[in-house]
């Protein structure tokens, strides 16, 4: 994968410059302290991946972001968790809060892999019919799968496609984020990001950012925080 | 900009604050009701007599009885009751019933001691006469009791708007100073963080910088006066870590005159820096700073300037002090011993600001 990082400050460049050396799937062209020169050079260079910094003086991170080509993907990363959470409102891989650990950045990439292989597999033919009462089929490849709404343990959204986590396989199939919240029942998914709805009944914990079920976190949006925490927790939590 | 303080308020002076406690204070209540009692015994004493004793006495004693009830019931009971409650209405309904049962009272009286009068003096003063006389001491007594207690009363609303008022400000003062910027702490230490794999020595460097930096805003800070030379090394503290995070970025602090011992309000300058930072921060061409101190018969002149990025600043949610803050700061702690003056040119971004120390 083609990376560049833009940060305005050097040594935030530097940090994630030794990161990218040590992540063998990761190729770095160039560094950037600001977006303007970023923004050109993405134009004429076919780039993967971009390491954005949220916090730059002239254009903000998030607002560049939306100029960035459909095709690159872009890992926030950001010195200060409150901007982190902004990542989320446009369409990011993942958000990085530094200091990076070295776990937490393998991990990122990791995803933008994955996600890079989904994007250039061509699409999946995989479609949901059936929709019942507590469970719904997916069809991939001739075959039928039946998935429990229960079993979900939540669906994440990337551009064009879903995808769906269960405690044993990820299904992906084409479609929007928006259609598949609206065919789920509501009161047990709950949209908590832009590109995530999850299953309230699955929840191992959370915090104000938070909701990790099982091995998984999953950041919750500004937008959509006061939504959750007033349905699904202020209700649920035992006043003393 | 231009900018200029005004003058504070003058304080109350030792005189006036004598006079004050004498009337309102609770160590000279004693006397006050004293010089009362005596100044009403004295009139009556000095009165004209309207009949032969032993029934003047009891008349006069009587009325100073009635008199000094009136004077008590009013200012003990029916002000607080009333009149601090914003009852008015009943105020003056008492007020009327006590004129109405004072007359009949001394009525009354009259005409139980009418045998023991003076009958030729007696018959020549009418009813409605005796009432009106008693309305008009009535009234009297009852005004001097209401304006003396409405007097204490305001003076202690007045001194407690005054003291609400210095604490305010106090508060305010100290939120104005604790503010600590969290985005340029966070980047700080991710800073340090690579630097510990690249260049320790920078690393350990930049840290004990940081350390300095924190310990002299959160401690140092909040005494009343600091040393100008332990600001100015707090500037530069500063000035050196943002030249760590930034690329081609250059700063001077030139100090003339006698710096040392010369004591100052913390934080006063570092808001302008702050800002000269802020708006200088340009990732594509050089930047700089450049601070003077300058201290001259009695006066501390302090000049920032700073080149203007092309770019938009970051925005306000950084943190930091802001130039409002400031200012505000200055018509508290400098009032009308400041000068400042901000020029906002096209390439250059000018502060100077003048103290009388």
């Amino acid at each position: 994968m083609n990376c560049i990082i833009v940060d305005d400050e050097p040594l935030a460049r530097e940090a994630i410059q030794l990161l990218v050396a040590e992540s063998p799937g990761l190729r770095l062209l160039q560094t950037f302290a600001g977006a303007n020169v970023a923004s050109r050079f993405l134009n004429e260079t076919p780039v993967d991946l971009v390491f954005l910094d949220i916090q730059m003086p002239g254009i903000n991170g998030i607002e560049f972001s939306k100029t960035i080509p459909e095709k690159t993907l872009v890992i926030f990363t950001t010195a200060y968790a409150e901007y982190a959470l902004d990542g989320f409102e446009v369409e990011a891989v993942d958000y990085l809060i530094k200091p990076v650990q070295r776990e937490r950045f393998k991990r990122a990439v990791n995803k933008a892999i994955a996600y890079q292989d989904l994007l250039t597999g061509g699409k999946p033919t995989n479609l949901i019919e059936n929709v019942a009462d507590d469970y719904f089929f997916v069809k991939a490849d001739r075959k039928y799968i039946k998935i429990y709404f229960k079993d979900i343990l939540f669906i994440e959204g990337l551009k064009d496609y879903v995808v769906m986590q269960t405690e044993q396989q990820r299904i992906i199939t084409a479609m929007n984020i928006k259609t598949i919240f609206e065919q789920l029942p509501q009161d047990i998914f709950v949209r908590i990001a832009k590109s995530y709805i999850i299953n309230v009944k699955q929840i191992s914990s959370f915090d104000n950012n938070m909701v990790f079920i099982g091995k998984f976190e999953i950041p919750i949006g500004s937008a959509y925080r006061a939504f959750f925490f007033e349905q699904f927790v202020t209700k649920r939590t035992l006043s003393r | 900009m231009l900018q200029q303080m005004k003058a504070p308020r003058g304080s109350i002076s030792f005189t006036n604050d004598f006079v004050l406690q004498l009337i309102t204070g609770p160590k000279f209540r004693i006397y006050r009701h004293l010089i009362l009692i005596v100044f009403l015994v004295g009139n009556f004493l000095n009165s004209k007599d309207i009949s032969g004793t032993p029934a003047n006495v009891i008349f006069k004693v009587a009325a100073f009885g009635i008199l000094m009830m009136l004077f008590y019931f009013n200012m003990y009971w029916l002000i607080p009751k009333f009149i601090f409650k914003g009852h008015y209405f009943f105020y003056f309904a008492w007020v009327m019933i006590l004129l109405v049962a004072t007359i009949l009272l001394f009525t009354l009286m009259r005409s139980y001691l009418k045998p023991y009068f003076n009958v030729r003096i007696h018959e020549k003063i009418s009813l409605l006469s005796v009432a009106l006389r008693l309305s008009f001491m009535f009234f009297i007594f009852m005004a001097a009791s209401a304006a003396l207690k409405l007097f204490q009363y305001a003076v202690l609303v007045n001194q407690r708007v005054n003291e609400l008022q210095t604490a305010t400000i106090h508060s305010e003062l100290e939120q104005l100073k604790n503010q600590i910027n969290p985005h340029f702490l966070f980047n700080m230490l991710n800073n340090a963080n690579v630097l510990t794999q690249t260049d320790p020595q920078k690393a350990s460097q930049v840290l004990m910088k940081l350390s300095d930096l924190l310990r002299y805003q959160l401690y140092d800070s909040a005494r009343s006066k600091v040393l100008l030379t332990s600001d100015i090394h707090f500037l530069e503290d500063f000035l050196i870590l943002e030249k760590v995070r930034r690329d081609n970025f250059e700063f001077h602090i030139v100090t003339e005159g006698e710096a040392s011992g010369v004591q100052i309000s913390p934080l006063l300058f570092i808001t302008f820096v702050e800002n000269a930072v802020k708006h200088s921060v340009d990732t594509e061409n050089p930047s700089y700073i450049h601070i003077l101190f300058k201290i001259e018969g009695g006066e501390l002149f302090f000049n920032c300037t700073n080149s203007k990025s092309r770019m938009r600043a970051i925005k306000r949610r950084e943190g930091g002090l802001g130039l409002a803050n400031v200012t505000r700061r200055l018509k508290l702690l400098y009032p009308d011993k400041h000068f400042l003056y901000i020029k906002n040119g096209d390439e250059l971004f000018s502060v100077d600001l003048k103290l009388e120390i």
